[in-house]
């Protein structure tokens, strides 16, 4: 992997087969609205040898017709949502402040956990997301340093840590320690 | 702690693997260390997805 510039980074990995459902989700999310990719999968992205069941995806709250719009363009896609059905109630859910779950219709794994950003630790993931260009398509992913004091400071879980461990020893030498040390402060 | 299993002893021994893991991913070139973890997480996520069959 190769940082490209400050927030972009190169990797020519052989894709697994999260990946290609990761970058086929965001492929449409795109055309709709700005997001982040947080937790688990970050650490997959970049190696850790374990898979998850469900990908953790950030999106800026987006308006009524918006998101109409993006629903039909998954469902025309092959997408569905576990959830429910409905619009109306998966926006509904949505602004609540709750998680809604998107996989490919058939199936219910892999799935996108997808909510919308409701904190300032969240909107400050969006606004300083990094890109991953890899050969089947490109995917916005929190800040590593973010994701390393997130895991280790509130999620905590045996797994958070290792992942967090792994993130933290693979981009030893690229980390911005000051700002590493900032995020830990803050979600302490 | 458990008579049949150390837990903290576990713990360790699997941060262990996770640093020695880490290392190898940042020293070797994408393609060689994703051809590796491709094997784990297909695997893994067949796995899943089958509903007769579960993994930790």
């Amino acid at each position: 992997m190769k940082f490209i510039d400050r927030k972009t980074i190169k990797l020519d990995k052989i894709s697994t087969l999260l990946d290609e459902f990761v970058v086929d989700f965001t492929k449409i999310l795109k055309r709709h609205t700005n997001y982040v990719i947080v937790s688990g999968y970050v650490s997959i992205l970049f190696g850790r040898s374990r898979a998850t069941e469900d990908i953790d995806v950030l999106v800026e709250k987006i308006p009524k017709n918006k998101f109409y719009d993006f629903y039909s363009d998954l469902q025309k896609n092959g997408y569905w949502c576990i959830n429910i059905e409905n619009r109306d109630e998966i926006l509904r859910m949505l602004l609540d402040g709750f998680a809604v779950r998107f996989a490919k219709k058939q199936n219910i794994i892999p799935n996108i956990e997808f909510k919308f950003v409701k904190n300032s630790v969240e909107k400050n993931a969006i606004k300083t997301s990094l890109e991953v260009i890899m050969s089947i398509g490109r995917m916005k992913i929190s800040n590593i340093e973010l994701q390393i004091a997130y895991k280790e400071k509130v999620l905590k879980s045996d797994k958070d840590l290792e992942d967090a461990k792994h993130l933290e020893t693979v981009f030893k030498d690229k980390i911005d320690n000051k700002l590493l040390e900032k995020y830990r402060k803050m979600l302490e | 702690m458990n008579k049949w299993f150390d837990k903290t002893r576990n713990r360790k021994e699997r941060m262990n693997f996770v640093v020695f893991w880490a290392e190898y991913v940042r020293t070797h070139s994408d393609r060689d260390w994703s051809r590796q973890q491709k094997m784990v997480v297909d695997s893994q996520l067949k796995s899943l997805m089958t509903p007769d069959k579960k993994i930790d």
